[in-house]
């Protein structure tokens, strides 16, 4: 379904992806795993379009289409989402609403009608309940004012309701208790399915025994330099970053 | 480079085509161009006006002779030819009732949107048009009439209810205020009156649409609105004009008075042509607005939505006199091309325990200058004084400006005076989470602008907010709960 | 009164004056003197109608004032005992000592100073290449009348020239100090500092008064900060209350410098601080703090000034007032970023506690913003003293004057707080203590 082929990215002047080869395929989960500073998040950012990357190669499809040439929104409707590891507060504007305008949107460009008022409501309570969310979230203003749970939470919601094909999680485990890690993480899983795939970026182990991957991978100054099953993420938990890359361990704290 | 790509949907949003530019083909009955104490005479004469309000027009005449334009503004225009300008103009017959009124007029109203007898009655909403100076309808009179609710043209009101005028015109905006109002004492031609009587609550939105018609014809609106005890009142204001290619004035003066527990909700949609890109005509508003809050536990309540006009000159202000009264200013004002914006308002606090909340949201795009003034002062026997002001500036590209230039002064130690104000670019990790999630850029930008601007939105009345998103090219927000 | 000091008698006094100034030998500065005088002439002393002296109207007390420009001769013993009494630890720097507007050699004491350090009079350094290239060109007379007025008249201050690389040590702690006794007077006292790159001092300038009649300090600071370098200025201001004080400082930043500029002002009748910086190149930074404390009838006017230029730049400001009595305070801060200027982050805050139901307070923070990749933000606050927190201290035995004394010290030393310097901040901490009247 995804396919990486040797793709490199840089900012300013600065090269961060040196050549990533990777392939998903349908319902599958990969975590992407690394030190700081090994590019996972740039390849999160630069699968979903973020501005201020440059590609200086390789080429990423989705179902076989081109997915670089693509604007953010584009990507969005084709089936990209993005959780962001710092979700982005807009004051004034209502989350129902926010999310209603998303969904049109995404439902607009795949020829599907436009939900009215009252289905979106209805479909959006039916997503908070496993989310353990209070619906008082839907009338604040999108993230603002709220905890990193909660955040994080409006993410998987948000996520829910676009129905995705790809869904990239970008170090959603950080700053989560364990209990919201919990709900976040079961979030997730009650999304997987055959037809939808997860790349799942992350620093720690911890994430990964409640999504547990087909694939990990470990990203190193911009490339795959292991790829193995779910027990490599254990493997690395123990050892740390260190005996893969080198140099010394940094990764455990 | 970033910058340009964001550009693009700013510009859709903020500088779409006037869509009101056309010119209604009306014969005018106008004086001769140019301004000396004849015309003068000639407005008081044709407008069978008592003797005091000649006297007051000479007055001002005479004072406005002596007095300078005001420079301290951060706006340039070219000098005005104050000679070159029409002071008066009226088409011909006046109608006395809205069957009467001429059917182009109608059609301009059709034209700009505003069906009043539709609108009227959908809405609960009695409309004193004004058109060119001289009031050609006005509806729900007589309803208003039974609660003893005075809604008129202001020459109307100079006819039926001259004590009322007497008593209360010039007396929060006197005749020597400024160079503006004070060309505006001696030359004003109609405008709105509105007098709600002790105890009653005015039962609809009183709105009046203004329109500014025949070439070189100087608008000088006045308009008189008074609160008597315990009354209550939401007006509202509106503003759209013809396209057309030279400058022109405009200085209305807004005076509104509440007594006694009297509450005043004054809230404007102002969209005037604002000229072209290249800032070539548009219209220039020099507005003097101003409230006194005369009684106890009184408030005024001014609300605006500046996107139009190519100067806007205008401090809408609060007077809190009494004990308790209440003073608030929320605004919306955004400046596109070659625009210039200085508005603000002035917080007077002389009685105790008075209270009040500024909060101004400007947005400058193009090659646009939007500046907040505003002044907070609070007199040594307003004890227990209250004031907060917020005041948010949004940049969308690198040619406009904005400015931000607050004078506030304490003259009594038991006042708390907060003041806080932030200028950034419009986020665009904000558009990016925006289109992650689907939406166009222009949508996403859309989407911002209106959550920036949401405080003061809340505050218009409904079918306002409406129209003001609508200006804003954004989508209405809340549909959903 | 015949001899009252009217623009004419300012103008007419110079032919007199001008053959005791210094620098007769310097036909440039001779030139600029004259060139000043001529600004002066057309600008007049500023009044309330100019918009950055709208709160500070000259005609009523100063401008009614004869001064003479010639200043009694004293050398007064204790300065350095005075320094002591005042919290500074003098043997840990430089101290330079003007009174009356002269230099005082005995006074000071200049510790030896490595190679491409000058630390100078400026009266003695006229003939400097430095003085000749830079003097008036930061602080130019054109902009406004009073430094107009000071290129006219100065008769001396500190000149501070580093090469580039040289880091000093020890603060520069220069005294400025009237003691005209029983004439009225006024002084023009003129400083200028010269930063090589990458080159750091500290300095202190220090006013005071003992010993006085009416008297005018007006002050004129020129900074020149070249790439990289570090001026960490504070200035003191304990002015007799006989004592009118207008000054002026003026830097400007290259490339990566670093300007911190500090106001602690407690004396004077009437005090006029003018701080302008401008970023003139990239990521140049700007600190300014200050604190005013005023009681009875002073006068405290403060006026900032910072022209973000270039891209990348930073300014942080932050002044706070404590006002008692009938006194006055101004803050009028202006924050310009051009439209060059992208990426700036300007900041700038003002709060002020009222202690008395007759202290003013004025308050213009203002922001003109000409570039949009920035971020910019003021805050003002103006307001009493909490009376939660003073009850709170009273429920726990601490009587209401104690309480209060302690709020006031929690609000203004946090100025004190952040001043980094080991010399500085046992002095200001005593600074804002004396002025609560000796609160422990």
């Amino acid at each position: 379904m995804l396919v990486i082929k040797g793709l490199k990215a840089k900012v300013e002047d600065k090269q961060i992806l040196n050549g990533i080869d990777l392939e998903i395929r349908s319902g599958e989960v990969h975590a992407i795993m690394g030190p700081n500073g090994s590019g996972k998040s740039t390849l999160a950012h630069v699968l979903s379009g973020r501005p201020g990357y440059e590609i200086t190669g390789g080429e990423v499809t989705l179902d076989g289409k081109d997915l670089l040439s693509l604007s953010p929104e584009d990507r969005a409707r084709a089936g990209v989402f993005l959780a962001f590891q710092y979700p982005v507060e807009i004051p004034g504007v209502n989350n129902t609403y926010f999310l209603k305008a998303a969904l049109n949107a995404v439902r607009k460009s795949k020829g599907e009608e436009e939900l009215d008022a009252m289905d979106f409501l209805e479909l959006v309570k039916a997503k908070l309940k496993p989310l353990k969310m209070d619906e008082a979230m839907l009338q604040r203003a999108v993230n603002e004012g709220f905890s990193g749970g909660e955040k994080k939470k409006n993410e998987i919601l948000q996520m829910a309701v676009l129905e995705p094909k790809l869904g990239i999680l970008d170090e959603t485990d950080s700053g989560l208790d364990i209990d919201a890690l919990k709900v976040v993480a079961d979030g997730v899983n009650a999304l997987r399915s055959k037809n939808r795939s997860f790349l799942v970026v992350t620093h720690y182990q911890r994430l990964l025994d409640y999504i547990v991957p087909d694939q990990v991978h470990v990203l190193a100054k911009g490339k795959i330099i292991k790829t193995g099953g779910k027990e490599l993420a254990l493997e690395l938990e123990e050892k740390g970053y260190g005996w893969l890359t080198g140099e010394k361990e940094e990764a455990k704290r | 480079m970033k910058a340009k790509t964001q550009e693009e949907p700013v510009e859709k949003v903020t500088s779409e085509e006037y869509k009101y530019g056309f010119v209604t083909d009306i014969e005018a009955d106008s004086a001769p161009a140019g301004l000396n104490e004849d015309i003068i005479r000639f407005i008081s004469h044709k407008k069978k006006e008592p003797q005091f309000l000649l006297n007051w027009r000479l007055k001002a005449y005479g004072q406005w002779l002596k007095m300078k334009t005001p420079e301290w503004a951060f706006v340039q225009y070219p000098p005005i030819d104050y000679q070159d300008i029409v002071y008066y103009s009226a088409p011909k017959a006046g109608p006395k009732s809205l069957a009467e009124v001429d059917p182009e007029v109608l059609k301009t109203f059709e034209k700009l949107g505003v069906p009043m007898e539709e609108r009227a009655m959908l809405a609960g909403v009695a409309v004193d048009a004004v058109f060119d100076s001289v009031s050609v309808g006005t509806t729900f009179k007589k309803k208003l009439g039974e609660m003893g609710v005075i809604f008129c043209s202001f020459s109307e009101a100079v006819q039926e209810h001259p004590e009322l005028i007497e008593q209360y015109l010039g007396s929060v905006v006197p005749y020597n205020d400024n160079f503006y109002a004070t060309l505006n004492s001696a030359v004003f031609t109609d405008g709105s009156f509105c007098y709600i009587p002790k105890g009653v609550r005015c039962p609809m939105e009183l709105s009046t649409y203004f329109r500014i018609n025949a070439a070189k014809t100087g608008q000088f609106e006045r308009t008189l609105l008074i609160a008597d005890e315990g009354a209550y009142v939401s007006y509202l204001e509106g503003c759209t004009a013809p396209m057309r290619d030279e400058n022109q004035l405009h200085a209305a003066v807004v005076e509104l008075v509440a007594m006694k527990n009297a509450e005043i909700k004054y809230s404007t949609v102002q969209n005037w042509y604002p000229g072209d890109k290249e800032g070539k005509g548009g219209i220039y508003n020099f507005v003097t607005k101003r409230g006194a809050c005369r009684g106890e536990n009184s408030k005024i309540s001014w609300t605006q939505v500046e996107t139009g006009s190519a100067i806007t000159w205008k401090y809408p202000s609060c007077i809190l006199q009494g004990d308790n009264s209440v003073g608030e200013f929320y605004s919306v004002a955004v400046v596109n091309n070659m625009q210039q914006a200085d508005t603000g308002t002035k917080m007077i606090h002389l009685g105790k325990n008075t209270k009040s909340t500024i909060v101004s949201k400007g947005i400058s795009a193009g090659k646009g200058q939007n500046t907040y003034r505003g002044l907070v002062r609070i007199q040594p026997a307003a004890e227990n004084a209250h004031n907060f002001t917020q005041c948010d500036s949004l940049l969308m590209g690198d040619k406009c400006g904005a400015h931000t230039v607050p004078y506030i002064e304490v003259k009594n130690n038991s006042a708390k005076v907060g003041h806080e104000a932030s200028t950034s670019k419009i986020g665009e990790d904000q558009i990016f989470y925006c289109q992650q999630r689907g939406l166009s850029k222009e949508d996403a930008v859309n989407l911002i602008v209106n959550g920036f601007c949401k405080e003061v939105f809340r505050k218009l009345p409904m079918e306002f907010a409406v129209e003001a998103q609508k200006l804003l090219s954004v989508s209405l927000e809340g549909s959903v709960g | 009164m015949s001899n009252l000091m009217t623009q004419d008698l300012y103008l007419s006094a110079f032919t007199a004056r001008q053959a005791f100034l210094p620098g007769q030998d310097q036909a440039w500065l001779k030139d600029l003197r004259l060139k000043a005088l001529e600004h002066f002439k057309q600008a007049g002393f500023p009044t309330d109608k100019l918009e950055s002296w709208k709160y500070t109207n000259l005609a009523n007390n100063l401008l009614k004032m004869s001064l003479s420009f010639e200043l009694p001769k004293v050398t007064p013993s204790a300065v350095t005992a005075q320094l002591k009494k005042r919290g500074f630890e003098v043997e840990k720097a430089h101290v330079m000592v003007f009174v009356n507007g002269a230099y005082s050699a005995e006074l000071s004491s200049l510790k030896t100073l490595p190679k491409g350090v000058v630390i100078q009079n400026l009266a003695s350094a006229l003939a400097h290449e430095t003085v000749k290239t830079y003097l008036g060109q930061v602080a130019s007379a054109q902009k406004k009348a009073f430094t107009a007025l000071n290129m006219a008249y100065f008769t001396d201050g500190l000149f501070l020239n580093l090469a580039a690389g040289q880091l000093l040590e020890w603060p520069i702690h220069v005294v400025y100090l009237s003691a005209n006794a029983s004439q009225t007077t006024q002084s023009h006292l003129r400083n200028l500092i010269v930063l090589g790159n990458d080159s750091r001092a500290q300095v202190i300038e220090h006013y005071w008064g003992e010993n006085v009649s009416a008297y005018l300090t007006n002050a004129v600071t020129e900074v020149v900060l070249s790439q990289g370098s570090v001026l960490d200025h504070t200035k003191i201001g304990q002015e007799d209350l006989k004592g009118f004080h207008v000054g002026s400082i003026e830097a400007k930043q290259n490339e990566a410098s670093q300007f911190i500029s500090r106001t602690f002002s407690v004396g004077g009748a009437l005090t006029r601080n003018e701080i302008d910086t401008t970023l003139a190149q990239k990521k140049a930074e700007s600190v300014m703090d200050g604190l005013y404390l005023s009681k009875g009838q002073q006068h405290v006017d403060t006026r900032t000034f910072i022209d973000h230029l270039s891209p990348n730049c930073n300014s942080h400001e932050t002044f706070k007032g404590v006002l008692d009595g009938e006194s006055t305070a101004i803050f009028d801060g202006f924050i310009l970023v051009r439209e060059n200027a992208q990426k700036t982050d300007a900041r700038q805050s003002n709060k002020n506690l009222q202690l008395s139901n007759t202290a003013k307070v004025y308050s213009k923070p203002q922001l003109q913003i000409y570039a949009d990749d920035v971020k910019c933000s003021h805050g003002s606050a103006t307001g009493q003293m909490d009376e939660e927190a003073l009850f709170y201290f009273q429920s726990r035995g601490i009587s209401r004057a104690d309480a209060k004394k302690a709020l006031v010290y929690a609000f203004a030393g946090e100025m004190v707080e952040r001043v980094p310097s080991e010399y500085l901040k046992p002095a200001l901490t005593k600074f804002v203590q004396d002025w609560m009247g000796g609160a422990s």
